[in-house]
């Protein structure tokens, strides 16, 4: 029996290397480089009207996952983006006779490739962007005991409003929201609303930290709800985060990242986290 | 509890998510909605007036016609009649055209009318918006813009023009530099560390600087500026990615040992001289401080990139010093001063009352008789911006503002065009003087770390 945990490589995908970056331009000629680890691991889910429901012993989901994001600027206000990732999956659950089935898989991700484009930017200060990018699933799902994925390509589009605060009580900090949609070219789908606002500040000239609530509502035709998650793709989280970075060189951070799934609806209930690498060149 | 902040997240979760990115485009919006506001608050009768260029920078093609925006807001209880009129000079006050029609304005009513100004051929032109109403006259004075690039300038580069320059660097490189370092730990941080600079320079003359060291990283491009007129630099702690190098040239700022020259005097000392004009030593003493900076990797100056920065007279400075010095990677200025001097007066003619740099000159022609025009000339073209603009190869950036008397766009945009590099870019801002603005900067930021692959 092979399970599916889109979701969670959904929370992974989105979670890597965003918070270096946010929505700011990389800039003309400068790029990024990211490696990151990311870790999610749940027991508990969700069900279709939004109530907690306890897993059952030993059952379980947990993802670690190496990401890898680049970007460049082509142009002041257009960047290129490729991220990548590599997951390694556990999943048990119990099947008819209450067994424990415990399986595994790993490989390649989904990868995306885009580019984001600066449409307006106000005094230099904050930047209102669109990204857009495709999705390009680097797995079969034919041999996998847990899917890496949906297997299907995608596409999504969103816009960020990313800045700096000059003003107000909120002075010296920095914000970044983005919505978006995203596409899988099946009958199914799903489509996916996407949405994050975060709010960052210096606490010293070498660290920082900043809060995150993001979430995704995703819609399909198919709104059947199975413990087993492989087949869900209509479903909802939120997700609450708490960000923090270091300095290390002026080329050279550090960000390390938890998160918690505060609500949802057909998904699971977990926390994770990731560690950030970043190189500026 | 978990399911009552799910159920409450998921009714609101919208609602929440509007209401915080309209916060935080609030934020960037604030300033301008608070002075709307202050706008509106106002109990004084009054007529408030704006007169705003429909492209922002002011700026436009001569294949298309020039919008301006003029709005009014009457505070007067009684009904304001009257008309508004406007007039197109040239930059250097001849006039084109005028233009009048009736306005009306009821207490508190906010009018709004378009201007729509001909094509213009290439070059910049004054427009003068008159209001005239029953209880109020206002006057607002705009500059624009028209295909700048194709506004052409004549040099007037004397024949022994290099030779001259040649010399002039071979006697600096004769004067040993002696340069002196000194910490100031009083003035350093745990970020910064400074240091004052003391060098010798052309006729050895004693000249200092501020050398200011990032302590967070070894090794760091160089932001060298170079002095406004009479402005004394001092160390620049606002530099995290940059060695900063601000130099005071011979008689300004704590370079007065060998010379005290106030601001009146300042551009008139030696005048009537090329070889004894201040400014020959005052770029040279930029030349000087250049070959600090390109000698000094040991103190993690990376030699390889260094850009010049000056504004006004610093700007001229720039100019000159990059003309130079193929060692400046990279160059901005903005009001650059005294460029193409012989416009720079002509326009200067048509001011109401005299304003730097021509009322020095002016001054100083009228107490010293027989003193004439072509012969200030025949010493400025040594020294004219313009005249050094093509032997600047490096990538450039220059700001001008619109309403500057001091270096009237013209005369700017005319040395911009004569710069011997493709990789150059103005900024116009409409509604300032002799100044850029915040908006200016920041895209400066960001064009130094374009040219100069700063992370």
């Amino acid at each position: 029996m092979k399970n599916l945990y889109p979701v969670f490589l959904l929370i992974i995908l989105v979670c890597s290397a965003r918070n270096a970056r946010a929505g700011f331009p990389i800039g003309k000629y400068r790029g990024l480089v990211i490696p990151s680890f990311n870790y999610y691991t749940s027991k508990d889910t969700w069900d279709s009207q939004g109530n907690k429901i306890k897993g059952k012993p030993g059952t379980g989901f947990s993802s670690y996952s190496a990401g890898l994001y680049f970007g460049y600027g082509i142009t002041r206000r257009l960047d290129v983006i490729v991220n990548l990732t590599a997951p390694l999956q556990h999943s048990s659950y119990r099947n008819d006779k209450d067994s424990l089935i415990t399986m595994q898989s790993s490989g390649f991700g989904d990868m995306q490739v885009g580019l984001s484009y600066n449409l307006i930017n106000f005094n230099y200060t904050s930047y209102f962007s669109v990204v857009a990018s495709g999705i390009v699933p680097l797995y079969s799902n034919t041999n996998k005991d847990v899917a890496l994925g949906y297997g299907i390509g995608g596409a999504d589009i969103k816009f960020t409003y990313t800045g700096s605060i000059g003003s107000t009580f909120l002075k010296g900090c920095y914000f970044n929201t983005e919505v978006g949609a995203r596409r899988y070219f099946d009958k199914q789908g799903p489509d996916v609303l996407i949405y994050t606002a975060s709010l960052g500040f210096g606490l010293n000239k070498r660290n920082q930290m900043s809060f995150e609530g993001s979430g995704q509502n995703s819609y399909s035709i198919n709104k059947t709800f199975n413990q087993n998650l492989s087949v869900n793709r209509d479903y909802s989280f939120i997700k609450g985060a708490v960000n923090y970075g270091h300095t290390f060189t002026r080329r050279f951070y550090v960000f390390a990242t938890g998160f918690y799934t505060i609500a949802g609806r057909n998904t699971g209930l977990g926390y994770g986290g990731s560690v950030q690498t970043i190189f500026k060149f | 509890m978990n399911k009552y902040i799910s159920v409450m997240l998921k009714k609101y979760k919208t609602g929440l998510l509007l209401l915080l990115t309209g916060f935080l485009l609030m934020n960037g919006l604030g300033a301008k909605a608070l002075a709307m506001k202050k706008d509106t608050t106002k109990e004084d009768e009054e007529v408030f007036f704006e007169v705003n260029a429909n492209n922002k920078n002011g700026i436009f093609k001569d294949d298309n016609t020039v919008g301006y925006k003029v709005k009014l807001k009457s505070t007067y209880k009684e009904n304001q009649d009257g008309t508004l009129t406007y007039d197109v000079l040239t930059d250097d006050g001849k006039p084109l055209s005028t233009n009048q029609f009736p306005i009306h304005l009821k207490y508190h009513a906010r009018e709004s009318y378009g201007l729509t100004i001909p094509k213009k051929p290439a070059g910049f032109y004054r427009l003068v918006v008159k209001i005239n109403t029953t209880s109020n006259d206002d006057t607002l004075r705009r500059v624009f813009g028209v295909s700048p690039e194709k506004i052409h300038s004549t040099l007037h580069r004397p024949d022994d023009f290099d030779a001259f320059w040649k010399a002039t660097l071979d006697s600096l490189k004769k004067v040993p530099p002696q340069y002196n370092i000194i910490e100031h730990k009083e003035l350093s941080t745990k970020d910064k560390k400074v240091y004052l600079v003391e060098m010798r320079s052309y006729g050895n003359v004693l000249i200092r600087g501020w050398l200011v060291i990032p302590t967070f990283g070894k090794s760091f491009p160089v932001h060298y500026r170079v002095p406004g007129y009479g402005v004394a630099m001092h160390p620049d702690m606002d530099n995290d990615d940059f060695i900063a190098f601000d130099i005071n040239v011979r008689g300004s700022g704590n370079s007065q040992d060998d010379m005290k020259l106030n601001t009146e005097i300042y551009s008139t000392t030696g005048i009537e001289d090329r070889d004894t004009y201040i400014y020959r030593g005052a770029i040279m003493d930029c030349i000087r401080g250049l070959d600090f900076i390109a000698s000094h990797a040991n103190l993690g100056i990376d030699t390889k990139r260094i850009y010049i920065e000056g504004g006004s007279q610093g700007g001229m400075l720039g100019i000159i010093t990059t003309a130079l010095d193929t060692r400046v990677r990279a160059l901005t200025v903005q009001v650059p001063l005294y460029s193409d001097i012989r416009d720079t007066y002509n326009i200067s003619a048509s001011y109401d009352e005299q304003v730097f740099p021509f009322k020095m000159f002016r001054r100083y022609k009228a107490s010293h008789p027989g003193y004439t025009w072509d012969e200030f000339y025949k010493v400025f073209d040594y020294y004219d911006p313009q005249n050094f603009a093509p032997l600047v190869k490096c990538p450039v950036l220059m700001g001008i503002g619109l309403l500057d008397l001091f270096c009237p766009p013209r005369c700017s945009i005319s040395m911009f065009n004569h710069l011997g590099t493709d990789k150059k870019e103005f900024i116009a801002v409409a509604n300032t003087t002799h100044e850029v603005n915040f908006s200016y900067f920041m895209l400066q930021n960001n064009w130094l770390r374009e040219q100069l692959r700063v992370p």
